[in-house]
């Protein structure tokens, strides 16, 4: 099950979010921002919508924290918590 | 004034001994601030460096910038600013009379603050040349200017002056020790320290710095710390108001740099409550803000009203024009603003009067009210059939389409039948409106006088370091 998120969420990032990161850069325990992917705000954003479109849930701000999108790892488990 | 006293007011005042400051990480007591000034003193000690030395900083926006910078302003010690290059070494960015770089030492986590003095290195200049005028008595801030409409230049403060500019913010800002005040922008500009931080803390507020802020970072610390005043950027207004889910209500929410445009004020106002626009440089510091009192739509169409000893003069524009009235030169008088321009070995490039005019390069038109609207740089105007077009009225006009994020507009020498050709540089992210319809809105927006001659889409702009659209680069384009 997780995994199957965890690889939804790499085609996403790799696919759909406009910010030049290849697949194969993406581990899941890469961190998504600065010291890692470097995902701007913007590109934060558009992620954060992105995942709440394909998984069809929505993400209470509580969960908007850099706990929760540090790696693939947690955001991974953050969506597994959502759609179970 | 200077800042010793002032910071030893702040500590012995028994209302402020539970105030603190923060990072998320580390925080301290405004009553401990003499304490932690002391260890950095005992560090400084060691090394006996000359009185006229200046320091350059390299440092995260954390707590142990701000103890260092207090120390230096409070024993009057020069510093050069400058936020900590990403990618760069810092030597290559610092100015040759810093004769050393102040850093902490990152091999070891710092826990505590009680360590921070053990924590701090410093490593000398190896181009070192300092040809500043001496005697140097007192202590200097020198900052570099964003460069957006040309070279970047270093701009040299006394901390007297920074000092009065200083206390001006905290009377328009109406800090008080009941504020608790983010600041999620550099303290290595003007705006973080001189219209936040420093006003901030002589206010006796609590205070807490976010360093690299991000959408997720800054929900996370408002939850945490619930501020009632914050420092921001209109980049950072944008995001808040496009990633923040729920609404709240601030006391007071700066913006500085580029104005906001006016239906992003007003949206942000309704959801988070006392925006202000602030309107100043790295060489005047703070100069013209609105009041919170006065209406939305006043605080989002102007730059606000004078700072005390402001004084403001327009240097009329060619009257002829047929809608230039009361429109001119914004022009400012300051007795508390830079005292000089400076080269990288600290040579005076261009001393500064008191009661020299300084030509902020903006147009500009003063209300009955007292208030002054900002029309745009007056380099960035042309008179085109007998009318002044002024490019940030057209860029406005533009930018109030949904798709276009950022419009930059830009003549070059080429005449046409209307004067100057105008070439309209338009940022439309999802790509999802085309050039052709941007100029055909131009004809129902603007006069038939104004509208570009040509439109270029782009779905990225060149950027400066500070974050501002790269025009040279974009206009070179042309």
């Amino acid at each position: 099950m997780s995994e199957a998120i965890t690889e939804q969420l790499k085609d996403i990032i790799a696919d759909k979010l406009d910010v030049n990161i290849q697949r194969a850069e993406i581990d899941s325990d890469i961190s998504l921002m600065e010291d890692g992917l470097g995902l701007d705000s913007i590109a934060i954003m558009e992620f954060i919508s992105l995942i709440e479109g394909q998984f069809s849930f929505k993400f209470d701000e509580d969960e908007l924290n850099m706990d929760g999108f540090r790696d693939l790892q947690t955001v991974t488990e953050l969506v597994a918590s959502k759609v179970n | 004034m200077t800042f010793g006293p002032l910071f030893n007011q702040l500590a012995n005042n028994p209302a402020f001994q539970n105030q603190t400051l923060s990072d998320g990480q580390l925080s301290c007591r405004y009553a401990e601030l003499p304490a932690l000034l002391t260890q950095i003193d005992e560090f400084f000690k060691t090394q006996d460096f000359p009185l006229d030395t200046c320091f350059a900083l390299n440092f995260d926006n954390h707590l142990p910038a701000a103890l260092v910078l207090l120390y230096l302003l409070a024993h009057e010690r020069s510093v050069f600013l400058a936020p900590k290059p990403q990618k760069l070494d810092p030597l290559s960015l610092t100015p040759n009379f810093c004769h050393y770089i102040l850093s902490l030492n990152t091999d070891k986590k710092l826990d505590t603050l009680d360590s921070l003095a053990g924590s701090l290195q410093f490593q000398a200049h190896p181009h070192y040349q300092d040809k500043r005028q001496r005697p140097i008595v007192g202590g200097r801030l020198y900052l570099k200017t964003s460069g957006s409409m040309g070279v970047s230049k270093i701009v040299e403060h006394e901390f007297s002056a920074l000092a009065s500019n200083v206390q001006n913010c905290v009377a328009r800002f109406r800090l008080s020790p009941a504020d608790r005040v983010l600041i999620p922008v550099p303290i290595f500009h003007m705006y973080g320290l001189g219209a936040g931080l420093l006003p901030a803390l002589l206010a006796g507020a609590h205070i807490e710095l976010l360093d690299k802020t991000n959408i997720l970072k800054y929900i996370q610390v408002e939850k945490r710390f619930n501020p009632s005043a914050a420092f921001l950027t209109p980049t950072l207004c944008t995001m808040l108001l496009q990633g923040k889910r729920s609404d709240r209500a601030y006391r007071l929410v700066v913006s500085a740099g580029d104005k906001l445009k006016p239906e992003v004020f007003k949206d942000f106002a309704k959801r988070f409550g006392g925006l202000v626009n602030l309107y100043g440089s790295t060489e005047l510091g703070a100069l013209m803000t609105s009041d919170l009192d006065d209406e939305i739509d006043t605080r989002a169409a102007y730059a606000g009203k004078p700072m005390p000893g402001v004084k403001l003069k327009l240097d009329s524009v060619d009257q002829n024009l047929g809608n230039a009235e009361g429109v001119g030169e914004l022009n400012l008088q300051y007795a508390h603003s830079f005292s000089q321009y400076v080269d990288a070995t600290g040579a005076t490039l261009v001393t500064r009067h008191p009661t020299d005019w300084f030509a902020t390069g903006d147009l500009a038109r003063q209300h009955d009210s007292g208030y002054v609207e900002l029309l745009g740089r007056s380099g960035l105007s042309v008179n085109r059939r007998g009318y002044l077009v002024m490019f940030s009225d057209v860029e406005q006009r533009v930018e109030s389409l949904e798709a276009v994020e950022k419009a930059v507009l830009s003549s070059s020498q080429e005449d046409t039948q209307q004067g100057q050709r105008l070439i309209l540089f338009c940022l439309v992210p999802n790509a999802n409106l085309s050039a052709e319809d941007i100029r055909q809105t131009c004809f129902e927006k603007l006069p038939n006088y104004a509208v570009p001659d040509e439109v270029r889409v782009f779905t990225e702009f060149p950027l400066l370091p500070s974050g501002k659209v790269d025009r040279r680069t974009l206009s070179e384009q042309v």
